[in-house]
């Protein structure tokens, strides 16, 4: 041994560390274009994901815990109250109900005078958003939907205020929803009082997205609601969107900014509605 | 012979297992995107690399940084990416990060924390076209305050593990003391 050839195992060390960098630098440049460009990627997240769901569900579940005790310990006034005022908006809402209801008659008959395909109740599945995914540059959650319930990349996801965003990414047990905060996401929406179209596109480090792209000439205000116009196909006519809270006049030759915020809040635990497209006739 | 370090003894495998193990349940904790979290995992990688360079190399850095990917649902390799630069930073400055006070070691590692996270968001902005906010200066401050904190804890549990039948001064700075 002490005459061998071979240094010694201590002077052994393998690549130089700037090789390895090097490789390390090379390997991760490849996978970002690889799951950027090409689906090769692809198992490789989906095979991850489900080895980490079980280990994140156990993490989720102290906080699901206690977020279900502070629900049970409401006082019973809290709840007396909450009834009252349930029971008060049943009241306005069963106006509103009948007369959706009449609207829906007289619509559907209209359309079959037009020989307009009926616009069936749409398929759709109800998911919880299980947590926020952290990511400064991204808005983005996670609901307990993914392949098993025939979610699909794509899908629009709603809740009982409005349009939350889109499905950007299903794992077999999860999904991952972009909000319309997201600064990737962009929705087609018209403004009712304005009469214009536009798109949605989310601000991405704040809450709330602006609309681009309107009518020079419009005569937008504050408080004005924004609907989908359901010019992409994808989302249904009409849903709300969100508010205008800021306009601000723009510059000769240039469009207006126009900022607003979502109407449908989305917190944790809360329940979203996912419109499956893939289960739509075309 | 073991490398020279300030630490008391050298970790066991174990240890320095347990302590990675740790820092990763911690961000795979559900931390919403309305606050800067500090990246646990990176700054304990970071520790290890700068007081023991020749223990933890890149692969597991680079590995790692892939399950962070996957949680945290963005482009697959930009956390490799960051970990890989973060433990070859660390590796390049082990020999001077140890002999500097709390400011002059935050100083450093708050370069090399930004260092690291600018690179992920140039490549996000290339490919993405997100462009980040203050969140690129404040992270790595707090992930540089963070890491003090982190190494004298981890100091801390080894020298406890130590303190048992030998004399300790101060940390000793001496090396890794040999029976």
């Amino acid at each position: 041994m002490a005459l061998s050839q071979s240094p010694p195992p201590f002077f052994r060390q393998g690549l130089s560390a700037r090789i390895k960098l090097f490789i390390a630098l090379a390997a991760a440049a490849l996978l970002m274009q690889l799951d950027s460009e090409v689906n090769i990627a692809k198992p490789l997240r989906q095979g991850l994901s489900v080895v980490l769901y079980p280990i994140v569900e156990s993490l989720l579940v102290p906080r699901d815990f206690a977020l279900w005790l502070t629900d049970r310990l409401k006082t019973v006034a809290e709840l007396a109250d909450e009834v009252d005022r349930m029971r008060e908006e049943q009241l306005r809402n069963a106006a509103t109900l009948l007369l959706a209801d009449q609207v829906q008659t007289e619509n559907r008959n209209l359309r079959e005078l037009m020989e307009i395909r009926q616009q069936n109740s749409l398929p759709s599945v109800v998911a919880k958003v299980r947590s926020g995914l952290q990511d400064s540059l991204s808005r983005k959650v996670l609901i307990d939907k993914g392949l098993e319930h025939q979610v699909s990349i794509g899908d629009p996801v709603i809740n009982s205020q409005g349009v939350v965003g889109q499905v950007s990414r299903v794992f077999p047990l999860t999904s991952e929803v972009r909000l319309l905060s997201d600064e990737q996401l962009m929705v087609p929406v018209f403004l009712p009082s304005a009469g214009i179209r536009g798109i949605s596109q989310g601000l991405g480090q704040q809450d709330g997205f602006q609309i681009r792209f309107v009518n020079l000439a419009a005569k937008i205000k504050e408080g004005d609601l924004i609907v989908t116009s359901g010019l992409d196909g994808l989302y249904p006519v009409g849903l709300a969107v969100g508010e205008v809270s800021l306009v601000v006049g723009a510059p000769q030759g240039q469009f207006p900014t126009v900022i607003a915020k979502p109407l449908a809040s989305v917190g944790r635990q809360k329940d979203v509605l996912v419109i499956r497209r893939g289960a739509q006739t075309p | 012979m073991r490398p020279q370090t300030i630490i008391g003894r050298a970790p066991t495998r174990r240890f320095i297992l347990i302590s990675l193990a740790l820092g990763l349940l911690f961000n795979l904790m559900p931390w919403g995107p309305e606050w800067p979290i500090p990246d646990l995992l990176a700054i304990i990688l970071v520790f290890w690399n700068i007081f023991l360079p020749s223990r933890i190399g890149l692969a597991p850095a680079w590995l790692m940084g892939l399950v962070m990917d996957v949680h945290q649902g963005v482009l697959l390799g930009q956390h490799a990416l960051a970990y890989s630069l973060l433990s070859y930073g660390a590796i390049t400055l082990h020999r001077r990060i140890p002999d500097f006070t709390i400011w002059g070691q935050m100083a450093h590692l708050y370069l090399l924390f930004l260092l690291a996270l600018s690179s992920v968001y140039l490549i996000r902005w290339f490919v993405e076209g997100v462009v980040p906010g203050q969140v690129l200066l404040i992270q790595p401050a707090l992930e540089a305050v963070t890491w003090v904190i982190v190494s004298r804890l981890i100091q801390g549990l080894l020298q406890r593990k130590t303190r048992p039948g030998r004399m300790r001064t101060k940390a000793g700075a001496t090396g890794s003391p040999q029976a």
